[in-house]
């Protein structure tokens, strides 16, 4: 059984009226999203601004409700929680967000912020609750001199080591990373990376790991969904993670990564994502693809297995792969 | 050796903080040549956007370069160089937000024949046909709509395009751009580096690209220059250096960096941090986080060295390759 | 917070502190019962004797001024604590719910922020008779608008900073992140939305006074001294301008201060 499970998940977004006769219009962060995330995996949602991944981030721990479809935790349907089991839940789903500026509040001294979900959930004593912060933090590579410091007094690397901790403090199975390592520089990076995997391993954890950065995406996740105006275009698993994708949005996105190591062929998009108020009508790709065909215009793919097991959203997803296209 | 477009010689930057006074940037030197793309890379605090800034005489008021010679064609750019000519005409610079780099309430054409109108004797239409032409070249279609609307019409590429052709646009012989692509997406930035690739080639100027993502800059430069905490610590052709890093610092960046050929192992980390303002000492700023540290590295600063155009600041290259300290540091010098 | 260099929290610091070292002295201390009367001493200048001079009774001005002091205080504290805990009460619902509520608490600020303030007091007194009381609670009503306004801006702001949606998704309470994580971060813009309310509540109740509104005998007052002040004003000019001055003193300090607290806050 996945452990959750989205189901035709809408988010929409209310455009503020900019005068009073204009028409109401919405945002279509999130647009039919189906995908199952199972126990042990690092899963990662990749794609551009506005692509809408990090509403799907938020929506799976409920800082968002959706407009329509089902999130299920555990066979669970999240909305239908009554206030006990919903406190339960939010001790096995966290997040940690991207700014470690602005992810620590900063008039708390590091120890309270990573005591305070023990404290919200009243869990142990004093001395109970100081030995867990403190063991918790030591995972993360923090020693107990640093408890009485603030946030201001800390580098970037230290804060986001903080918010992981307290992420951590109430021994979660899933937590949503959103843009965690984005604005950490190189070598800053590549320790969080190591210390999430060795958390993940201590802690059995779940990633749901969302970035732009699909160098990191690609070292460190099992299977990938790459996200194009709210949809899923593409589920890259596990077997197939450091091939070339095949839906052309997914295609061209990772031929732009500029690499250290290799040097690939770019394929150049031309234009820019479309406005997600006035979506393309038929596939959202339509308006950059290289490949557009007449169907395209007009029917909406749907994302369908092939024989690598990828589960792509493209009219001629089969022909693309074989090469038939050009 | 032909003349350089551009040289820093031994350039000092202090900064006067409430604590004292310190080098923020220590004994910069390097050269660009006419039609050659350099890039300056480094992470968070290493010096490379007050290198920019530096270049263009535009630091802070509570910076001030102390030492070090910076030439352009040869002329000496000092105090008394008049800036304004320079600025905008033989140099340009490109900044990272596309978003605050225009006047929301001027005109895209205004904003763009701004610095015509600063700088040559043309009309009013000849300037227009100008930007017209410029935009053009940098890929904007409906370039006479353009011209008319305001940036918040315009999307972050299409800014970023107009930001790229307001430099073109005197056709200055330099252009600096600080991290020009880190606000936009992979798929704008890809098309943002094609505009500039062509554009230099096709117009044979230089083009000087700050930035902290290494395959950014292995993507568009030829020659790179490895900044850490206000030193130059490495420089070379980008091939050299990503495929035969000399100093350890380099080789640390290199080897942190996330990729799928890395899978399944714990990423190389360089332990510590950048050591601050306040705690740069003489020898290699390095030392504390280096993995191949050396007895002298402690007190010695290491000299700028190498040869075939790749040089390292590290103590380690003496030893390998046996050279004489002094000596290549002469021979270093000489080629500057 | 840097001081250096900020002049107006230097010269609110000192007018305001010299008034509350002059209310503190006052509560122990004054240099005659303030409504002793000296009738053989009526309308004089500043002596010796009295420093201020006396009034139209011949009672001591620098006792009253000091007794009228009490009064401000007390009032602009008390108005101060209504319109801050409505304010606070309102705002932050506003704020961290947003939606009907926001709109609903809005458009109730909006009603009230339409009535002048000084002809709401004027109705309130009227139908109530004028009393220390009635002069408070006036004046802290008036004072709610800008307060749930104030905060209201800082909870629409704060609601969206990562750290507290972090803590919302470990199961925070929507007490605990508004009192605990937004509050705190909000406190700067609100201590300079007190000191200024301070010094409006101050001359608000001297305006009430004046009008004869406000505060009753035997307190003193320092609007209802100016409006007594006003006859004499060829006869003792001094009367008049002596209080003039402490009131203007009160509102200025307190108007600097807090334009010194916001620059102060701006330049960390």
């Amino acid at each position: 059984m996945p452990m959750i499970q989205l189901e035709n998940v809408c988010k929409t977004f209310d455009v503020p009226q900019q005068s009073f006769f204009e028409k109401k219009k919405v945002v279509h962060a999130v647009n039919g999203i189906h995908l199952e995330l199972f126990e042990g995996e690092s899963f990662g949602v990749v794609g551009e601004s506005g692509c809408g991944k990090s509403t799907t981030g938020q929506l799976i721990v409920r800082l968002l409700k959706p407009t329509s479809g089902s999130i299920n935790y555990k066979g669970r349907d999240i909305a239908t929680m009554n206030r006990k089991e919903m406190k339960q839940w939010r001790k096995e789903v966290q997040i940690v967000f991207q700014d470690p500026y602005s992810s620590l509040n900063p008039r708390k001294t590091v120890f309270s912020i990573v005591e305070e979900p023990l404290r919200i959930h009243r869990l142990g004593n004093t001395e109970q609750r100081r030995e867990k912060v403190s063991r918790v933090l030591q995972d993360v590579g923090i020693d107990d001199s640093f408890f009485q410091r603030y946030p201001h007094q800390l580098s970037g690397g230290q804060r986001q080591r903080i918010a992981i901790a307290s992420a951590l403090v109430l021994d979660p199975s899933f937590i949503v990373i959103d843009e965690g390592v984005s604005a950490l520089d190189v070598s800053v990076q590549a320790q969080i990376l190591n210390v999430l995997k060795k958390i993940q391993k201590q802690y059995r954890l779940t990633y749901l790991f969302i970035s732009h950065d699909l160098n990191v995406i690609q070292y460190f996740c099992d299977r990938i969904a790459v996200m194009y105006l709210g949809e899923i275009v593409e589920i890259i698993e596990r077997q197939n993670v450091g091939k070339t994708p095949v839906h052309p949005y997914a295609k061209a996105l990772f031929s732009a990564i500029p690499q250290v190591d290799q040097k690939g062929t770019l394929t150049l998009l031309k234009g820019e994502i479309p406005s997600p108020i006035d979506l393309p009508i038929g596939c959202k790709f339509s308006t950059r693809c290289p490949y557009v065909q007449e169907t395209c215009l007009h029917e909406l793919p749907t994302l369908d297995q092939l024989a690598n097991g990828n589960a792509v959203r493209c009219h001629f997803a089969s022909s693309i792969q074989k090469g038939d296209i050009q | 050796m032909t003349q350089p477009l551009f040289e820093m010689i031994d350039v000092d930057v202090a900064f006067h903080l409430k604590d004292g006074t310190y080098k923020a940037l220590d004994g910069i030197s390097f050269e660009i040549q006419q039609n050659e793309i350099v890039g300056i890379v480094g992470e968070s605090g290493c010096g490379k956007s007050l290198t920019s800034l530096t270049m263009m005489n535009l630091l802070h008021r509570s910076s001030e370069r102390t030492a070090g010679k910076m030439r352009l064609n040869g002329k000496v750019l000092n105090e008394q160089t008049d800036w304004h000519q320079i600025r905008g005409n033989e140099m340009a610079m490109i900044f990272q937000e596309p978003m605050t780099a225009l006047n929301p309430l001027m005109t895209i054409g205004k904003q763009m024949t701004e610095s015509l109108k600063q700088h040559t004797n043309l009309s009013k239409n000849e300037r227009k046909e100008k930007a017209y032409e410029v935009m053009r070249e940098v890929g904007l279609s409906r370039v006479e709509t353009l011209y008319r609307s305001y940036p918040h019409e315009l999307s972050g590429g299409m800014r970023q395009r107009v930001v790229i052709a307001m430099a073109l646009i005197n056709e200055p012989d330099l252009i600096i751009a600080d991290e020009p692509t880190t606000a936009l997406d992979v798929t704008i930035q890809a098309q943002i580096l094609h505009v500039f690739k062509s554009v230099m080639k096709k117009r044979q100027s230089s083009l000087v690209f700050i930035s902290h993502d290494l395959g950014v800059i292995k993507e568009i430069c030829d020659r790179v220059i490895v900044m850490y905490a206000g030193r130059i610590i490495e420089t070379g052709a980008v091939e050299d250096v990503f495929s035969h890093p000399k100093h350890p610092y380099t080789k640390g960046l290199l080897r942190a960096i996330p990729t799928y050929s890395k899978r399944g192992y714990p990423l190389y980390t360089i332990p510590g941090t950048v050591p601050p303002l306040q705690e740069r000492k003489n020898g290699c700023l390095f030392v504390d986080r280096c993995a191949e540290r050396m007895p002298q590295c402690i007190v010695d600063r290491p000299f700028i060295t190498g040869e075939l155009g790749h040089y390292a600041s590290c103590h380690l290259i003496y030893e390998e390759d046996g050279v004489d300290a002094d000596d290549s540091a002469r021979k270093c010098l000489q080629n500057i | 917070m840097r001081v250096k260099k900020n002049l107006s929290l230097h010269i609110g610091y000192v007018l305001v502190g010299s008034l509350t070292l002059l209310m503190l002295v006052s509560l122990i201390y004054t240099p005659y019962d303030p409504n002793q009367m000296f009738p053989d001493e009526r309308l004089q200048g500043p002596s010796m004797e009295h420093w201020m001079g006396t009034d139209n009774f011949g009672r001591d001005i620098l006792s009253r001024v000091m007794e009228g002091a009490q009064t401000a205080f007390l009032i602009g504290a008390l108005s101060v604590a209504i319109g801050l805990s409505f304010g606070l009460l309102l705002g932050s619902m506003s704020g961290y719910f947003g939606g009907w509520i926001d709109e609903l608490i809005m458009r109730l600020i909006d009603a009230m922020m339409a009535l002048p303030g000084i002809l709401f007091a004027i109705v309130l007194v009227a139908v109530f008779n004028p009393s220390l009381t009635i002069t408070i609670i006036a004046i802290g009503i008036m004072s709610v608008p800008s307060f749930t306004r104030i905060i209201r801006s800082c909870f629409v702001q704060a609601k969206e900073f990562d750290y507290v949606k972090a803590s919302k998704a470990k199961g925070a309470t929507h007490v605990r992140l508004m009192y605990h994580h937004i509050l705190p971060n909000s406190l700067s813009p609100i201590i300079v939305a007190i000191t200024l309310s301070f010094s409006s509540s101050v001359l608000a109740e001297s305006g009430l006074s004046y009008l004869g509104l406000g505060v009753q005998p035997p307190f003193a007052s320092w609007g209802r001294m100016l409006k007594e002040a006003q006859p004499f004003i060829a006869a003792t000019p001094s009367y008049i301008v002596i209080v003039g001055v402490v009131i203007t003193c009160m509102v200025l300090g307190f108007n600097l201060l807090s334009d010194g607290i916001r620059d102060a806050n701006a330049r960390k």
